[in-house]
């Protein structure tokens, strides 16, 4: 057997040098290759400086890509002045280094750094051109009291908010890198010690297996990050508030920060989280609670106030109160269509214009918002294409949902609204039961990072209920959410 | 251990793919209301058969002590093979054969009840094809997300259902009340029919033994009866306090002359925007159809398996859509042949009066005595 066995590592090693010989050789690291390699880009320069101590230096850039005021001030400047002998010491204002590879080489390149040939070596200085916009207020999760900042499209500024916030070592940043094309910089984000480990396991590999071009957005990582692809519900919460990713944080979960995208994904998730707002926390803990289970009441609300208005009208007539009917027949009386048809096409006409408003300069966005609401309200009416009673059911409907903090749950709603008017046009309220019921298993077999999605409730975790529908004091609420298997429990220091 | 302690460790299991030994409770109450709880008090009708409800949940309770010793056996825990262990092979694809039949039979007699239900309260023109169809459909997607997690259901399908006894609270209050009709409390003469009606309450309180064949689901079993006996406590709760809400209304008299009085009572109850809210109701129970449906649609399935001798394949998703197949045609046919004048329906719901009787009875101790048996033969040898 012993010979069989050398045989098979001969054969083996054999194959190996074989796909070894198969690989092209890596070019010699030289700045002719760099130059050639980026030739066809206009802003690719290269400088050429005689220094008398460290002989002919040659700086090739892109000049988008640098910042061309500090490359003057730290870098031409001193070569172009300076008696020492070593290139270390004179350009000691920012930091070198030797390259050693013609892939680190353009990777430098194309992240903003000078590359700079001498003393018969390359090196790297990275003088990134900084393109952001300043620290904003929060558009999408505006609050009243508490923290203003909000994330930028500069991912190195994003976690310096983070940072400021949580000023300990046990927070840990990864890099990772996604997109073959894009060469997006992600970030993973957890608390060494208190996330779950497991977790943590998930979110890296989920990240590192991804085989995509381009990454322009945290919902495009999301997408590939997803148990579901299918769900209509989000499985990542998405937020540009760093208070809010230090609370999750805190939480156990994990965090990305995604180059050039304003906003940090947060996983795993729970269909309880996405009704959450920061300003929960900065009410009182009664007023709170009646908020938060306001927005829930809306979200059910704004899903089954029109598909029931169908169902009443087209099935259960004898549902309603002899005086409230009167009402109703006579709003109805001169309405050609059935309440299907009048309600879908109120609903859609109302999404047009929501998604119309959206996508207008926001002066023209309130003139739309006046011609929508009363003209086309009231024209409806006029027309007898809608009834009065309707264009109530709708108008509250909207407004409910935009209690809803989360937009894309706001959105996921409404396409549960659309299945359900189907169900209440052909079933009654047993078709919008079974809608409902149907929405309930598919929530019931979500996962996010493949933790449970409608956790605490399945699987049961009745601690997590401080803090869930109602939020209970902060006092109370000493353990973090059981769901995340944190490895500390408590939220007080001393306990373990 | 405290008990929050031991639900946070029960929860982490759920997580992992069992069920936490508390959903017990859960499980037995919704299995045992899912059906009686609507028309239960027509059969119940004088005030003094409100003792039978008590006599049958004790019966009950000593019932789920011998399931539970039987589910702590090594012989429950070990699912399918244990059953072939402590059976023989044959034996096993007999019982499963004979399983198949009863599973068949029950679920197509409570989901056509239920069918009827909905046909006479909320669609009285309407084919039962499609809504039967719908259920089958929506008993199947949850099916699909495997035996756990619609074990794990039960928590949504209680939720879903319990509140509902809020509304019922009123008719105890004055006005609609008529405290009178509680009385004679205890009968007068001996009291006729009352084994039948026993057997009808013992009935009522069946479906627990189909956990039986669900031992390996349990993160564990120790302290399982206590959860299994809440359950049964709650669904005696539940039937005294539907019982006498409806006796308390109706008075006997009137009791024993209308149908589905759980579901009539409702019509009297009047808010500013909604009336007959009954409709809602009985769209509601669908839930617990949902779920018991998905529930027999993995037995239906592990039964076809062991008797066509495929149990130790792995669970797929075809296999349990062709499960949910055969249940919705046999359902289908059976409407169509079998289900058709109110003597034929009369008498299949006799017949599944004794079947959930029997089967209750028998299950649990008939598991329970074999594996003693053998344990103990083990022992002594």
């Amino acid at each position: 057997m012993h010979w069989l066995t050398k045989l098979l590592a001969s054969i083996q090693r054999e194959k190996k040098q074989q796909i070894a010989r198969k690989q092209p050789e890596a070019p010699p690291l030289s700045l002719e290759y760099i130059q050639q390699a980026f030739q066809n880009i206009h802003d690719a320069k290269t400088i050429e400086i005689n220094n008398e101590f460290l002989g002919n230096i040659a700086l090739f850039y892109i000049r988008s890509l640098v910042d061309v005021r500090q490359l003057q001030e730290f870098v031409i400047f001193p070569l172009q002045h300076s008696s020492h002998t070593s290139l270390r010491e004179t350009v000691s204002a920012v930091e070198v280094n030797e390259l050693n590879t013609v892939e680190e080489a353009e990777q430098a390149v194309l992240k903003g750094s000078v590359i700079l040939h001498a003393e018969n070596r390359l090196w790297s200085i990275i003088l990134p051109n900084s393109v952001s916009r300043a620290i904003e207020t929060s558009e999408q999760e505006s609050i009243i009291y508490g923290p203003k900042d909000s994330f930028s499209e500069q991912i190195d500024q994003n976690l310096t908010l983070i940072r400021r916030r949580l000023p300990i070592r046990a927070l840990k940043s990864e890099e990772l890198t996604v997109g073959s094309l894009s060469k997006t910089t992600v970030i993973l984000l957890y608390i060494d010690g208190l996330t779950n480990p497991e977790l943590i396991g998930i979110a890296r590999e989920k990240t590192s297996v991804i085989e995509y071009d381009t990454f322009l957005d945290t919902s495009h990582l999301a997408h590939f990050l997803e148990d579901h692809i299918c769900s209509v519900f989000p499985q990542f919460q998405q937020t540009d508030r760093p208070d809010a990713v230090v609370a999750a944080l805190t939480s156990g979960k994990v965090v990305w920060l995604v180059d050039n995208t304003p906003f940090a994904l947060i996983g795993p998730i729970t269909f309880f989280d996405l009704f959450q707002s920061p300003e929960d926390y900065i009410h009182r803990w009664v007023v709170a609670s009646f908020l938060r289970g306001l927005r829930f009441f809306a979200f059910l609300f704004a899903m089954v106030l029109t598909p029931i208005y169908v169902a009443l009208t087209m099935h259960h007539y004898q549902m309603m109160p002899i005086e409230l009917l009167y009402v109703l027949l006579e709003s109805r009386s001169q309405i050609p269509f059935n309440p299907f048809w009048e309600a879908l096409f109120m609903l859609l006409t109302l999404e047009i214009l929501k998604e119309a408003s959206l996508r207008m300069p926001s002066k023209s966005g309130q003139t739309l918002g006046v011609v929508g609401g009363i003209v086309i309200g009231q024209a409806a009416v006029a027309a007898k294409i809608a009834s009065n009673i309707l264009i109530i059911h709708v108008a509250v409907m909207a407004i409910a949902s935009f209690l809803i903090p989360n937009y894309l749950m706001t959105n996921s709603s409404k396409l549960i609204q659309f299945g359900l008017l189907i169900l209440a046009a052909w079933l009654g309220m047993w078709g919008i039961t079974l809608g409902l019921i149907l929405v309930l298993i598919h929530l019931h077999g979500l996962t996010s990072l493949k933790q449970p999605f409608i956790s605490p409730l399945v699987p049961f975790y009745a601690t997590d209920w401080k803090d869930t529908i109602v939020r209970l004091p902060s006092r109370w609420m000493i353990q973090r959410p059981a769901y995340l298997k944190p490895l500390k429990r408590y939220k007080f220091s001393k306990r373990k | 251990m405290p008990l929050a302690q031991t639900l946070r460790m029960e929860g982490r299991l759920a997580n992992e793919g069992h069920w936490p030994v508390w959903l017990g409770w859960i499980i037995v109450n919704r299995f045992q209301i899912v059906y009686y709880i609507l028309f239960l008090p027509h059969v119940l009708i004088y005030p003094y058969m409100i003792w039978i409800i008590p006599i049958a949940a004790l019966l009950s309770h000593l019932n789920l002590k011998v399931l539970s010793i039987w589910l702590q056996t090594p012989q429950a825990r070990l699912g399918g093979a244990g059953f072939t262990q402590l059976l023989g092979g044959f034996a096993v694809r007999l019982l499963a054969f004979l399983g198949i039949g009863v599973i068949l039979m029950q679920s197509a007699i409570l989901t056509l009840s239920y069918l009827d239900i909905v046909h006479q309260t909320l669609f009285p023109s309407m084919s039962k094809a499609t809504p039967l169809i719908l259920l089958g459909l929506a008993s199947l997607y949850l099916a699909r997300l495997g035996m756990t997690s619609v074990g794990n259901f039960a928590i949504l399908a209680f939720i879903m259902s319990f509140w509902m006894i809020l509304i019922y609270v009123q008719f105890l209050l004055p006005q609609k009340a008529v405290y009178e009709h509680l009385f004679p409390i205890f009968p007068q003469n001996v009291p006729h029919h009352i084994l039948s009606n026993l057997l009808t309450v013992w009935a009522a309180f069946s479906g627990p033994e189909y956990l039986a064949f669900a031992g390996k689901r349990f993160a564990a079993t120790a302290g399982l009866f206590r959860w299994l006996a809440l359950g049964n406590a709650v669904t005696a709760l539940e039937y005294i306090f539907f019982f006498v809400i409806t006796l308390l209304f109706y008075g006997a008299e009137y009791l024993q002359k209308i149908d589905l009085p759980v579901v009539q009572i409702v019509r009297y109850i009047e808010l500013p925007f909604f009336e007959r809210l009954e409709m809602i109701m009985v769209s509601n129970y669908m839930i617990l159809i949902i779920f018991m449906n998905a529930l027999f649609i993995h037995y239906l399935y592990d039964a076809v398996c062991t008797a066509a001798r495929f149990a130790h394949k792995p669970k797929s998703a075809l296999g349990l859509t062709v499960a949910a197949i055969l249940l919705v045609s046999f359902m289908y046919f059976f409407s169509k042949y079998f289900w058709v004048l109110e003597s034929e329906q009369n008498r299949w719901t006799t017949l599944h009066l004794w079947v959930s009787g029997a089967t209750y009875a028998v299950i649990p101790s008939f598991l329970a005595l074999a594996a003693c048996l053998r344990n103990k033969r083990r022992a002594d040898k």
